[in-house]
C-alpha cells in the first residue's frame, strides 16, 4: 500500500515535471498606448502554485493598481479520466505619462519552485487617443430606421476616440458684457459609469452662470465626426466676458470611470465565464478655448449703467399721495435680456428735503442662450418732511444695445407726488427742532470767467527798476516842493509859535501884574488886574469883544468849543470868586493866594483846550 | 511811415490778448457744457505762454472734474501762489486735499504766526506793492500838509496820517518782500507718482524711511541736486524723493 502511493507521487512529480518544464509567464500587453490612458499589462503563469511575484520595474510608466491576481482553474472528465489545468493572472494597471518607447523588464516568479520570468516588453507610447487600434473602430452611420451606434475600439485601455468630453461656445467674437453659451458635451461609446472628480476651470475675466438642465444625464445617440456615438450635456454656462481682448478659457478636467471588458486569451475562459469586467478610469480634458472679445463701441458714456443687451425701463410711485414722514416708495423695473445681474441700479435723484434710503434690489431672472431675461425690480425708499407738490425727474438708464451695436439711453417718465400733512407733530408744525441748513453735497466752486491777463512767468513787481522810481519820483517832488517853498513853511511854523507865544504873553503879564499887587496886598487892585486877564483872555481866544462878554455867553461858547464841562464851571467859579473874595472875611492874603492859583491854572488848561 | 508802424503794432496787440481772451472764453463755455478734456488743452496752451491765476484756477476745476486729483491740486497751489487771498481757490484747493490719500495735517503754529501769516497771505506781492507805493505816496501828502497848511487841526490830521502811512508802508513793503521769496523760490512741491519712497540717503539704495502718496504737498528743503530733492513733510518728517516723482509747484 505504501509502496503503491509513493509510485503515485513519483509519478506524479514526475507529470508535474514535465508540465514545468513547459511552464511559461505570458504577457498581455498593447505594443503602443496613448499617453495618458490607462491600461493594464497581465502575466499568466499556467499553474497555481505561485509565490514571490515580483512586479517588474516600470521605468517611466506609472502604476495605478495592481498587481492583481485572478486564480483559474478547470476540471475536465472525459470517457472518466479527468484532468484539470489553472493558471493564475497577475494584472497591473498602469499608465503612460509621456509620449516615448518605454521597457518594461521581465517580471518574476516562483512557479512550482522554480523561478519563471516573463519576457521584456516593449510598449510606444504616443499623444492623442488614436493609437490603440483606432482602425478597428468602425462606424455604423445612423439610418433612418433607429439610431445604431458605433463600436467601441478594442483594447485594455478606453479610447480617447471612444469616450471624450467637448467644450463648445456660442460665438468666439463677442463684445463685452455678451452672453455666450458654453456647454460641455461628453460623447461615449464605452459604458460610462460617471465621473468622479471634474475640475472645471475658473473663469477668470468672465462673469459666469450655470444653466439649469433640463434632462440631465440622459444618454441619446448623436453624430460626430461621422461616428454616432451616446452623448449627453454634462454643463452648460452662460458666461459674459469681463474685458476686452484675447480671453481664453482653460482646460476642464472630468475624471471619467469606466465599466470596460477585458478579454482574456483563454478560449475555454471565454466561453465559460464571459469577459471580465474592470472599473477603468481616465481623465478626459478639453481643450482650451480662445474668445475674442471686442470692447464696446464708441465713447463710453459717463452714466454707463453696465447693461449690454436690449432693455425697457419703467417707474412708478406706489401711491402718488402720501403723507409726511411715511415712507415715498418709487418702483423702477428693468425688463429685458443681456447682463440683467450686472446693471449697476441707476440713482434715482429725490428732493433735498427728502430723506433717501438706499434702494432695494429684487431680480426674477430666466438663463437663457441670449443672456439673462426677466426682471430687475429696485425700490427707492424717501421719507419727506414737509408737504408740497414735487417731481421727482425720471431716471436715465445707458445701456449698449447689442442688436444695435450703440449706446442707447432711455429716460423714464417723470413722477408727481403728492405729500399731504400727517398727523405726527413733525419739524413742519413746530419748529422746536431747529437746523442748521443741511449741507447736501460738497463740491468744487465754478470757473472764473472773463478776461484774465496773462503774466510774464515769475514777474514781480517788488524791487525791480520800475518799483524804485514809484518811490523815487513822489521823494524828488516832495523835496523839491520843500525848497520851493520852504520860505513859506518855515513862515507858517513861526506864525504859530508867535500866537502861541502872543497869547501865553497877554495873560502872563496880567497875571505878573496881579502877582505885583497881590505881594502889595492891594487887595482891590489884585482881584481887577486878576478879572482883566480872565476876560481878555477868554475874550481874545474866542474873539468875542469884552462889552459883548457876558457869564451865559462864555459858558454857550465854551462848550460849543469843546471844553469840558468841569472847566467851564471852574471858570465862572474863579469869576465868582473874583467878584466876591474882596468882601468875604478871613485872611485877604491866603484869600488871593487861593485865586491867584487857581486863575493861573484855568487859563493853563483853557489854553490845552482852545486853539484856534 | 514811422505812424504806420506804430498802428500796425498797436493793432497786433490788441489782436493778441483779444486772441488770448477769446481762447479763454472758449475754453470757459467748453467747461460749462462738460467738456474737460477740451477746456483743459486750451487753458493749457494759454499757460504755455504765461501764467495767470485765474487759468491755472480753472485748469485746477478741470482736472478735478476728471478725478486728476494730484493735477488739480498742482493748479490750485500754482493759483494760491499767485493769488493768495481768492477764497475760491483756497475752497477748491481744501476740498481737492481732501480726495487725496494722504491726510493733510494742519500745521500746528501759534495763532499769532498763524494771523500773521493769514495777514501777508491777503494780497500778492504786487498787489501789497501797489499799497505800499500808495501808501509812500501818501505819507509825503501828510508830511506836507503838516508842513505848509498852518490850520492846527489840519496839521495835526496831516501828522497822525504821516505815522499811519509810515507803518503801512514799511509793513506792506516788507509783506511784499515775503510773497516775492514764496513766488521765486516755489519750495512747495506735489507729488504726481501714485506713490513716492522717500530715501534716507539721495539714492535708491538709500534706506526707505515713508512713502507718500499722489496729490501730498511737500516742501523742498534742499534744492541743490539735479535729480534728488530733500522734502519735508508737515510732521516734520524729511527724505529724498527722485525730482520725477515730484512737480514744482
Amino acid at each position: 500500500m505504501k509502496m503503491k502511493r509513493l509510485f503515485c507521487i513519483l509519478i506524479l512529480s514526475l507529470m508535474i515535471h514535465s508540465v514545468a518544464f513547459a511552464q511559461r509567464m505570458s504577457v498581455n500587453a498593447p505594443s503602443t498606448v496613448s499617453v495618458g490612458e490607462q491600461f493594464s499589462i497581465a502575466y499568466t503563469i499556467n499553474t497555481d502554485n505561485v509565490k514571490n511575484f515580483h512586479t517588474p520595474s516600470l521605468r517611466g510608466l506609472d502604476l495605478l493598481a495592481g498587481p492583481f491576481s485572478s486564480t483559474y482553474s478547470s476540471m475536465q472528465m472525459i470517457n472518466g479520466r479527468s484532468s484539470s489545468s489553472s493558471s493564475i493572472t497577475y494584472t497591473i494597471t498602469v499608465m503612460a505619462t509621456r509620449a516615448g518607447t518605454f521597457t518594461v523588464s521581465p517580471a518574476s516568479a516562483i512557479a512550482n519552485g522554480h523561478s519563471v520570468s516573463s519576457r521584456t516588453l516593449s510598449i510606444k507610447a504616443v499623444n492623442g487617443g488614436h493609437a490603440s487600434a483606432a482602425a478597428r473602430g468602425r462606424s455604423v452611420p445612423s439610418g433612418g430606421g433607429g439610431a445604431s451606434v458605433s463600436r467601441p475600439s478594442g483594447g485594455r485601455g478606453v479610447s480617447s476616440k471612444d469616450l471624450f468630453v467637448t467644450a463648445s461656445i456660442s460665438k468666439t467674437n463677442v463684445y463685452e458684457q455678451e452672453a455666450i453659451v458654453l456647454t460641455y458635451k461628453v460623447y461615449t461609446l464605452v459604458q460610462l459609469q460617471g465621473f468622479n472628480n471634474v475640475t472645471l476651470p475658473d473663469f477668470k475675466g468672465f462673469h459666469s452662470q450655470e444653466m439649469k438642465l433640463a434632462q440631465a444625464g440622459s444618454l441619446k445617440p448623436d453624430n460626430y465626426k461621422g461616428r454616432t456615438y451616446y452623448s449627453t450635456v454634462l454643463r452648460q454656462f452662460v458666461l459674459f466676458p469681463q474685458q476686452s481682448g484675447k480671453l481664453t478659457l482653460p482646460s476642464a478636467h472630468f475624471d471619467a470611470s469606466v465599466v470596460k471588458d477585458v478579454p482574456t486569451n483563454d478560449p475555454f475562459d471565454a466561453m465559460l465565464n464571459g469577459t471580465s469586467q474592470v472599473m477603468v478610469s481616465k481623465t478626459l480634458v478639453t481643450p482650451p478655448l480662445t474668445i475674442n472679445v471686442r470692447a464696446l463701441p464708441g465713447t463710453r458714456p459717463a452714466n454707463f449703467s453696465g447693461g449690454v443687451g436690449s432693455f425697457s425701463i419703467k417707474a412708478f410711485a406706489k401711491s402718488p399721495i402720501i403723507k409726511t414722514n411715511d415712507a415715498l416708495s418709487i418702483k423702477l423695473v428693468i425688463s429685458g435680456i443681456g447682463n440683467m445681474k450686472l446693471i449697476t441700479p441707476p440713482a434715482m435723484t429725490f428732493p433735498g428735503d427728502f430723506e433717501a434710503y438706499d434702494p432695494k434690489t429684487t431680480e426674477q431672472f430666466a438663463l437663457t442662450s441670449n443672456g439673462v431675461s426677466g426682471t430687475k425690480t429696485i425700490e427707492y425708499l424717501a421719507i419727506p418732511h414737509n408737504p408740497g407738490k414735487y417731481t421727482i425727474p425720471g431716471v436715465s438708464f445707458t445701456y449698449f444695445d447689442s442688436r444695435l451695436n450703440q449706446y442707447k439711453t432711455i429716460k423714464s417718465n417723470d413722477i408727481k407726488v403728492t405729500i399731504i400733512k400727517g398727523n405726527s407733530n413733525s419739524a413742519s408744525t413746530n419748529f422746536t427742532d431747529q437746523s442748521g441748513t443741511r449741507l447736501l453735497n460738497r463740491d468744487i466752486r465754478y470757473i472764473k470767467t472773463g478776461d484774465a491777463p496773462m503774466e510774464s512767468r515769475g514777474s514781480v513787481f517788488f524791487g525791480t527798476v520800475p518799483y524804485c522810481l514809484w518811490y523815487l519820483i513822489p521823494l524828488v517832488l516832495f523835496i523839491t516842493l520843500l525848497v520851493l517853498y520852504r520860505q513859506k513853511a518855515i513862515d507858517n511854523a513861526n506864525v504859530v509859535k508867535m500866537r502861541n507865544k502872543k497869547a501865553n504873553k497877554v495873560a502872563a503879564k496880567r497875571l505878573k501884574n496881579a502877582g505885583k499887587l497881590m505881594t502889595a496886598n492891594k487887595q482891590n487892585e489884585f482881584y481887577d488886574e486878576v478879572l482883566r486877564a480872565l476876560w481878555g483872555y477868554t475874550g481874545d481866544k474866542l474873539s468875542i469883544s469884552v462889552s459883548q462878554l457876558s457869564k451865559d455867553n462864555i459858558e454857550s461858547e465854551l462848550i460849543k468849543r469843546g471844553a469840558a464841562d468841569d472847566l467851564t464851571q471852574d471858570f465862572l467859579k474863579v469869576l465868582d470868586q473874583c467878584e466876591y473874595a474882596r468882601y468875604a472875611p478871613g485872611d485877604p492874603n491866603e484869600a488871593m493866594d487861593k485865586v491867584y492859583t487857581f486863575a493861573i491854572d484855568v487859563i493853563s488848561k483853557m489854553e490845552d483846550v482852545i486853539k484856534q | 511811415m514811422k505812424r504806420i508802424l506804430f498802428i500796425i503794432i498797436i493793432a497786433c496787440i490788441s489782436l493778441s490778448s483779444y486772441a488770448s481772451s477769446n481762447q479763454k472764453s472758449i475754453a470757459d463755455q467748453a467747461y460749462g457744457k462738460g467738456q474737460y478734456q477740451q477746456a483743459m488743452q486750451i487753458y493749457n496752451t494759454l499757460l504755455k505762454d504765461g501764467e495767470s491765476a485765474d487759468v491755472y484756477y480753472n485748469l485746477g476745476n478741470c482736472y478735478y472734474r476728471t478725478r486728476d486729483m494730484a493735477h488739480a491740486i498742482l493748479c490750485y497751489e500754482r493759483a494760491h501762489l499767485l493769488k493768495p487771498g481768492d477764497a475760491d481757490i483756497r475752497a477748491n484747493l481744501a476740498l481737492a486735499k481732501s480726495k487725496i490719500q494722504d491726510k493733510t495735517v494742519a500745521s500746528s503754529e501759534m495763532f499769532f504766526v498763524k494771523w500773521y501769516y493769514d495777514l501777508v497771505n491777503l494780497k500778492s506781492s504786487d498787489q501789497w506793492s501797489r499799497c505800499a507805493i500808495l501808501s509812500f505816496i501818501l505819507l509825503l501828502a501828510s508830511i506836507s500838509l503838516y508842513v505848509f497848511v498852518n490850520q492846527i487841526r489840519l496839521k495835526k490830521i496831516g501828522f497822525g496820517a504821516a505815522i499811519f502811512f509810515l507803518c503801512v508802508t514799511i509793513f506792506s513793503n516788507i509783506f511784499s518782500y515775503h510773497q516775492k521769496e514764496a513766488l521765486v523760490d516755489r519750495s512747495s512741491a506735489v507729488v504726481m507718482v501714485p506713490a513716492a519712497t522717500a530715501h534716507s540717503t539721495p539714492s535708491e539704495s538709500g534706506t526707505a524711511l515713508f512713502v507718500v502718496h499722489q496729490g501730498h504737498v511737500v516742501k523742498i528743503k534742499d534744492n541743490s541736486m539735479k535729480m534728488w530733492k530733500e522734502i519735508q513733510l508737515e510732521d516734520g518728517n524729511i527724505g529724498w524723493i527722485k525730482i520725477s516723482d515730484l512737480e514744482i509747484i
